[in-house]
């Protein structure tokens, strides 16, 4: 893996407002994504994972400015993206491309297949009919599907078979980094494992880097080189994929990690419960975000945040305990 | 068979529609009679064979006259369904994608056009420009524009919530590209209902004010205007109203069917 960062992202924020009256200012902020930074570097898969309301699905959005960040930067091959205007920022989506997590609401329900995957390819240059079809074809081959779904509507497709269109066209243009919102997290068990050794496969073929978002451990564990945990717009551990099974040095990765199924059933499970909800991200906690629910709060976690501090090479934990200033 | 003809909608909508707008188009040509020539020896004839649909009280051939009146009928209901169209959907999408002040003003302004009864647009332009047909159609037109504003605001801002504009949008689809291929295709089946409607409103409305005296001027022949001509004789020669009113009927009922089957084609779940 070379060290040249596709995708740099520092100290990204983003509030939303809580509207107040008509006129009035806005009456409170959620804060969903709160001050992150990662780097995922060429040809690696990085993972990020955390529970519903975490703020994944916004960071992801973000990164891709489809939703206007709050402050911070993102670079993507070394370009600061979030000051480019409109146009700027739409000639450089040729590059970085997007799998959504409802194949259902992100394919135009009135739009043949042939035109959907080629979507992008429309966007950037003027491509003649024949051109398009054969481009919808190969990629149509390429994820499995057969040539006579060119000019079906996508209602008349599987959950599984959407989301191999939707692959398709964030596919197209050849893109170097693909970010998967939760890629698989609408389709059945038996579907998910089929669409992500497709994806794997399709990373090894067409060589792109990829951002990979999902609540699902085990999903993020087989698919990614490293892994990010998020917790109420942070990040609270991040670690390689190798590393991560066995040591978790957050508590609520290791709350997280308890809590996946093994499939063999004669194996005790003991899952570490988590204690209350994860909190308000209007009126966040002072202190550690997660102290509310943690077993091994103390004092300090209450007064200040942690920081990510670096345990090990490539495994960073923000928490007091590990800091080596509460135990 | 082609795919759009096994609609059954499609298929009577397109056999009624047909009808009418062939008669429409040979009433330039030919019609059995003059259809503004007054024959006093024959007047309020039943239908016979030399009179299909009987005479009026001048004498005039009614089924002449119901064939000129087409001609009226489809002009009114196309014009006015293209104007109210194609300034609404325009007006609509913009309230719908700028929002804020664009919206409000949009919105505000068509309410004012709304609360101003056709009838009296209608009379306000008879009065500035003088009573014709081509003034008709611009008062009903107009009148139709909030019709279409409101219709394509309330869709357009559910179509440019949905995840397949963000899609789009990531894939680097411009917003014009946006709006052509995505917001446009899915604002189409509402669009064809709200039009068909329309255009049998319109077919209604004007023979509503040529009824008034403000549409068709005599002795030219509308639906309307034989209608209100009918009324005096409506119990000694029913056929005088009879034919036109089937006309009309007719007329709305096949563009309905067809506004239904062409939606339905247009429909992918359908196919």
């Amino acid at each position: 893996m070379s060290q040249q960062p596709i995708l740099d992202v520092q100290d990204i924020v983003k509030y939303f407002p809580v509207a107040g009256g008509l006129w009035s200012k806005p009456k409170a902020w959620i804060k969903a994504v709160d001050g992150i930074s990662f780097q995922v570097y060429k040809g690696e898969s990085f993972g990020l994972v955390g529970e519903s309301g975490c703020g994944k699905t916004t960071l992801g959005r973000t990164i891709l400015r489809l939703i206007e960040p709050t402050s911070g930067s993102i670079k993507l091959n070394g370009r600061e993206i979030t000051r480019l205007n409109q146009r700027e920022m739409r000639a450089l989506r040729r590059d970085v491309q997007m799998i959504f997590q409802d194949p259902q609401a992100s394919l135009d329900p009135r739009m043949k297949v042939a035109s959907i995957v080629t979507e992008p390819l429309r966007a950037f240059q003027k491509t003649g009919r024949q051109q398009l079809r054969d481009r919808a074809l190969n990629l149509l081959e390429k994820v499995g599907l057969k040539a006579d779904a060119l000019d079906k509507y996508p209602h008349a497709f599987s959950g599984g078979e959407r989301q191999r269109i939707g692959i398709a066209r964030a596919l197209c243009l050849n893109p170097s980094l693909i970010v998967a919102d939760e890629p698989v997290s609408a389709l059945d068990m038996s579907i998910q494992a089929q669409v992500l050794n497709l994806l794997g496969d399709l990373k090894t073929s067409f060589d792109f880097s990829s951002l990979i978002i999902s609540h699902d451990l085990s999903v993020i564990n087989h698919m990614c080189d490293r892994i990010a945990v998020m917790y109420l717009g942070v990040i609270v551990e991040m670690a390689p994929s190798n590393m991560f099974g066995r040591i978790q040095r957050h508590p609520y990765t290791a709350a997280l990690v308890s809590a996946v199924p093994t499939p063999d059933p004669h194996k005790k499970q003991s899952p570490i419960t988590l204690e209350g909800e994860i909190p308000s991200p209007v009126n966040p906690p002072p202190g550690c975000l997660f102290h509310t629910r943690c077993t091994y709060c103390f004092e300090h976690c209450r007064v200040e945040r942690p920081t990510l501090v670096e345990i090990q090479a490539g495994h960073t934990v923000a928490c007091w305990l590990n800091n080596g200033r509460g135990l | 068979m082609n795919k759009h003809l096994k609609n059954i909608n499609f298929r009577c909508g397109l056999v009624l529609t047909a009808v009418v707008v062939l008669a429409a188009a040979v009433s330039f040509f030919w019609t059995p009679y003059d259809a503004n020539r007054m024959d006093p020896g024959h007047r309020l004839e039943a239908p016979s064979f030399y009179h299909l649909l009987g005479t009026d009280q001048y004498g005039r051939d009614i089924l002449s006259r119901v064939m000129v009146g087409a001609v009226n009928s489809i002009f009114v209901g196309l014009a006015t369904v293209v104007i109210g169209m194609v300034a609404g959907v325009v007006l609509g999408l913009i309230a719908a994608y700028i929002g804020k002040w664009a919206d409000e003003s949009i919105m505000r302004l068509s309410d004012l056009l709304f609360g101003f009864p056709a009838v009296l647009t209608a009379i306000l332009i008879s009065a500035i420009w003088g009573p014709s047909i081509s003034n008709v159609m611009v008062a009903i037109g107009i009148f139709y524009i909030p019709v279409f504003t409101r219709l394509t605001r309330a869709v357009a801002l559910g179509i440019w919530g949905r995840e397949f504009i963000e899609a789009a949008r990531a894939s680097g689809a411009s917003e014009w590209a946006i709006t052509f291929r995505h917001v446009l295709p899915n604002l189409l089946s509402p669009l064809i209902i709200q039009a068909t409607i329309q255009f049998a409103v319109a077919v209604l409305a004007e023979a509503g004010l040529s009824y008034l005296g403000l549409g068709t001027q005599p002795p030219h022949a509308s639906w309307g205007r034989m209608l209100y001509e009918a009324q005096t004789f409506m119990e000694i020669s029913p056929w005088m109203c009879i034919f036109p009113g089937l006309a009309i009927a007719w007329t709305v009922l096949g563009f309905n069917l067809l506004g239904d089957g062409i939606r339905d084609n247009l429909d992918p779940y359908m196919l």
